[in-house]
């Protein structure tokens, strides 16, 4: 029986590690204050080539040339260069007649052969922009997203110093016309990038540069191989990985903010999301030999990198297992259940609430707009969760007092069950979300379901697909975010 | 002049990462607020 419960026990502590990981890593960033790049940052402006895939993106392509145009950054040293992947709308039309307005500043560059994903459409254009010496650095954007004004001047000045081989940006959700989700995934870009990423310049790695607004050194891109990698689907974090593994730094710059356009409908989210986390599931085996390996030229191999990599990419294991080991200690009546459950969600009660409150004020005026989002980010039921763990009598003895009843002993045990089990079928109910979104029904039951069982737990359930989809061999394809240019301007 | 000027910004950004410890201090108090209700009313 000790066996058994120690067996148990060890199921339920895999959940700790991403509770301890995340706590770890959000209390990194106040020391963001004194571990920065500012102090070798200087005023610089190298040549910018722009690369600008463009599939089809007539509605939007135009105002994202206009607005590169009008960048607080020295004309004659930016360079927009628009690959057009054979698009069949009028993407074609619109770039030549921006190429007409600002002559030797625009350049389209056509693919007749489209459809092969976002790295061969970059690489058309980068094998172009590298055929001469003009550029001094390279810009890698997407096609919907605006850059503010001064968002790549505050980029360039971190070529100062030339150990940094790439910067980038804060990609902050900008829909003019924002829906539940959207909000959703504006919280979770705060807490993803000025949060998360002013940690990891602290912790001296970073994970991931924004797809949206990667900042190259002519001699980093030539270093990792003067193109974008193909093989996978997820190219920007090989490109962040390749820059590191050769000693240069990646820098997150918090200030430089690009606004961009994120999936309003849980089945374009799951599209997109099912892209990234197959693509991650690539990037952990292809650089198996470098994880939890200190290295002296980086610092993707340090223990507290590796955690924060596979406690995210882990994330849904971890959270079947603890629910499994909690189930088995209450089957055979261990008293270790309550106080492991109880010392579990009460540590991810207390960083979940420490991570919204200074998540939350990093962007204060996204954070206030989606103030209901915030509050019930982990989803509803797992904060009542949250609250039997934190205020046991609370939900055991006045709630059920509040309607004149009694929990009988029966009773508390199935709601026990309940909760220890909650996690795992919060995945389904994010999985339901998404089946009933395509239906009549889902304008009202997919926002109340995401409510419900939480965004975390929808972006759990896409993980677990990126599992079952690779465990299959599913074919995979570059499925392209639709895009309608209601970035708010 | 403009050169100054950006330096001057970059100086800015650097002191303005400074709020971050506050930022932080204020949602540990919020957590702190948690746990004192807790062991007050809950315990």
């Amino acid at each position: 029986m000790i066996a058994l419960e120690i067996f148990f026990l060890i199921l339920v502590a895999t959940a700790a590690v991403p509770v301890l990981s995340a706590a770890y890593s959000f209390l990194a960033i106040p020391f963001h204050a004194f571990i920065n790049h500012y102090g070798k940052a200087h005023p610089m402006a190298p040549r910018v080539a722009i690369v600008v895939p463009a599939w089809n993106e007539g509605a939007v392509i135009g105002s994202s040339i206009d607005r590169l145009m009008a960048l607080d950054y020295p004309r004659e040293r930016l360079r927009v260069y628009v690959v057009d992947d054979a698009s069949t709308d009028n993407t074609p039309d619109v770039i030549l007649a921006k190429a007409a307005q600002y002559p030797g500043s625009v350049f389209h560059l056509r693919r007749e052969k489209g459809g092969e994903g976002k790295a061969h459409t970059l690489n058309h254009g980068i094998r172009i922009i590298l055929e001469d010496d003009w550029m001094e650095a390279l810009l890698i954007m997407d096609a919907d997203v605006k850059y503010l004004p001064n968002s790549l001047r505050k980029m360039t000045r971190h070529f100062a110093d030339p150990e940094v081989g790439a910067v980038s940006a804060y990609i902050r959700e900008g829909s003019a016309d924002k829906n539940y989700l959207t909000r959703f995934i504006g919280i979770e870009y705060i807490l993803s990038q000025p949060a998360a990423r002013r940690a990891q310049n602290v912790l001296g790695a970073q994970a991931c540069l924004a797809g949206g607004a990667q900042l190259h050194t002519r001699e980093n891109l030539i270093a990792i191989g003067g193109q974008i990698d193909t093989s996978s689907l997820a190219e920007d974090t090989i490109t962040t990985f390749e820059t590191q593994l050769r000693g240069r730094k990646v820098v997150f710059e918090p200030l430089a903010i690009v606004l961009a356009e994120e999936p309003g409908s849980v089945d374009a989210l799951w599209k997109q999301r099912l892209r990234w986390a197959r693509g991650n599931v690539s990037v952990t085996a292809r650089y198996r030999k470098i994880w939890f390996r200190p290295s002296r030229v980086h610092k993707l191999g340090t223990i507290s990198f590796g955690l924060v990599w596979f406690s995210l990419w882990l994330l849904p294991v971890a959270m079947v297992l603890s629910s499994i080991g909690l189930l088995g200690l209450l089957l055979i009546q261990s008293d270790l259940a309550s106080i492991l459950f109880r010392t579990l969600w009460i540590s991810a009660a207390c960083t979940y609430v420490y991570i919204l409150a200074l998540g939350s004020q990093m962007d204060r005026k996204l954070a206030a707009n989606a103030w209901r989002e915030v509050i019930t980010f982990p989803g509803i039921i797992s904060m009542l969760v949250m609250l039997t763990a934190f205020f046991p009598k609370l939900v055991e003895v006045y709630l059920p007092g509040l309607f004149g009843g009694k929990l009988d002993e029966a009773g508390l045990f199935w709601l026990t069950v309940a909760i220890y089990i909650w996690i795992p079928f919060s995945m389904v109910g994010a999985w339901l979300a998404r089946k009933v979104d395509k239906t009549g029904a889902g304008r009202v039951l997919s926002p109340l379901l995401i409510y419900l069982v939480g965004y975390g737990s929808l972006l759990c359930a896409i993980t677990f697909d990126s599992y079952i989809k690779e465990l299959r061999h599913a074919e995979s394809r570059w499925d392209k975010t639709e895009k309608t240019g209601r970035v708010l301007a | 002049m403009r050169e100054q000027q950006e330096q001057r910004e970059i100086d800015a950004d650097r002191r303005h990462e400074r709020v971050l410890i506050p930022k932080a201090l204020l949602a540990f108090a919020i957590v702190a607020v948690l746990i004192i209700i807790r062991q007050v009313f809950f315990s």
